[in-house]
């Protein structure tokens, strides 16, 4: 895992520590899928754009399904920033 | 200063249950239980208004108190969902169902879920400034006047409750005094909860998102003012607007999880009667000495209060 997706990956466990995040190929898995439910997945967008103080407009958060979707949004925030994930 | 001397209630009979919703909106048990925290929701009765509901939870104070309340220097009704178009106010409606003696000031308070701490610090300066001694402070705000029954972000949380607040100038030794207060507001983003053409719609993610990120702040800042930490406090009861936001707060706060309060499963998220009617169910706890306050919702608006014991 790239240190962006190990950072969200402890932002997701800290929200939920039974989620089934174990290996890379659960970072393609939807969130439901592992163990994610969607009031989590939105406490999870907040710390994240919190950890990283970067602004997501909703219309963009509501097409996140998975841990690498959101990593994709999340670096391509900090680009736009001139910063590095 | 003024004291709260009681508070009674009213949660009409009828109730909807989310369990019987699991199939129509994809949830499970363990969301209803652990996260929505709401079991059933509570339902007025069609032919119910909210004056009813108001005059429902005053026969509850009243017979809490063990005596009849048969006139007060002020009513206040907190709604958003008044009777009719809110035309006459429904606190004057209430005024003419109670048959109270004409010499009482009678207004709404249009605030949804920070409205009951509004609500508290409106009437204690109200009555201090007018040498009043006693008021009374409704909250009903009967959201399924307005809520689509196919809204899933609506439907499974709010439920319909009235509440009644007995408050005194004076009060005996131990009595409940509300105050000092804080509030805010972020106008730009109340679209997020807002009542369109008579039907309800909230964005779940942006109110979540205020309320984790707003009202922590205000809770630590009004500790501040009085010179307390959270390990003062005895008891933080914060709007029941779901078990998941409560918990957030509780994370957020860094409190251990038995400092929050928490009775929505049965009625489910009651606007601006959910934190009288947790507030009821601990006034009479002679362990409690200090309790924290804290509405948060429709504006957006948040509002928090201290309670202590009078001396």
């Amino acid at each position: 895992m790239t240190p962006l997706q190990q950072t969200l990956v402890r932002i997701a466990l800290e929200v939920n520590a039974q989620a089934t995040i174990k290996e890379a190929a659960d970072l393609d898995r939807k969130f439901g899928d592992i163990g994610i439910d969607s009031l989590e997945a939105m406490s999870l967008m907040l710390m994240v754009t919190e950890h990283f103080d970067i602004k997501i407009p909703d219309a963009e958060i509501d097409t996140v399904m998975t841990m690498n979707e959101l990593a994709r949004l999340v670096e391509r925030e900090l680009t736009s920033l001139g910063r590095q994930a | 200063m003024t004291c709260i001397v009681d508070i009674g209630s009213y949660i009409p009979a009828g109730r909807e249950s989310n369990y019987a919703k699991k199939a129509q909106f994809d949830i499970d048990d363990e969301f209803i239980r652990d996260k929505l925290g709401v079991e059933e929701v509570s339902r007025k009765a069609s032919d119910e208004e909210t004056s009813d509901m108001c005059v429902k939870a005053l026969a509850d104070l009243e017979a809490r108190l063990g005596r009849r309340i048969e006139a007060v220097d002020c009513l206040v009704v907190c709604t958003q969902n008044p009777d009719g178009a809110g035309l006459p106010h429904t606190s004057a409606i209430v005024h003419g169902k109670l048959g109270l003696p004409q010499d009482c000031a009678c207004f709404d308070l249009a605030l949804g879920c920070s409205g009951y701490v509004y609500g508290l610090s409106v009437l204690k300066s109200f009555m201090r400034d007018n040498n009043m001694s006693s008021g009374l402070l409704f909250t009903a705000d009967p959201y399924s006047k307005i809520i689509d029954p196919n809204d899933k972000n609506t439907v499974l949380l709010f439920g319909d409750a009235a509440t009644a607040t007995l408050l005194q100038t004076g009060g005996a030794s131990g009595a409940w005094v509300p105050g000092p207060f804080r509030f805010g507001t972020c106008g730009k983003d109340g679209g997020a909860l807002e009542n369109r053409s008579g039907v309800l719609h909230m964005n779940g993610r942006a109110v979540f998102n205020f309320s984790a990120t707003a009202v922590p702040p205000q809770v630590n800042a009004l500790l501040k003012d009085v010179g307390l930490s959270p390990s003062d406090i005895d008891l933080f009861l914060f709007h029941q607007g779901s078990k998941f936001i409560v918990d957030q707060l509780v994370k957020r706060l860094g409190l251990p999880a038995d400092k929050a309060s928490l009775n929505l499963a049965g009625q489910g998220n009651t606007v601006s009667s959910s934190l009288p009617l947790l507030l009821q169910g601990h006034l009479g706890d002679p362990r409690l000495h200090s309790m924290l306050l804290s509405g948060f919702g429709v504006g957006l608006s948040w509002a928090s209060c201290l309670l202590t014991r009078r001396q």
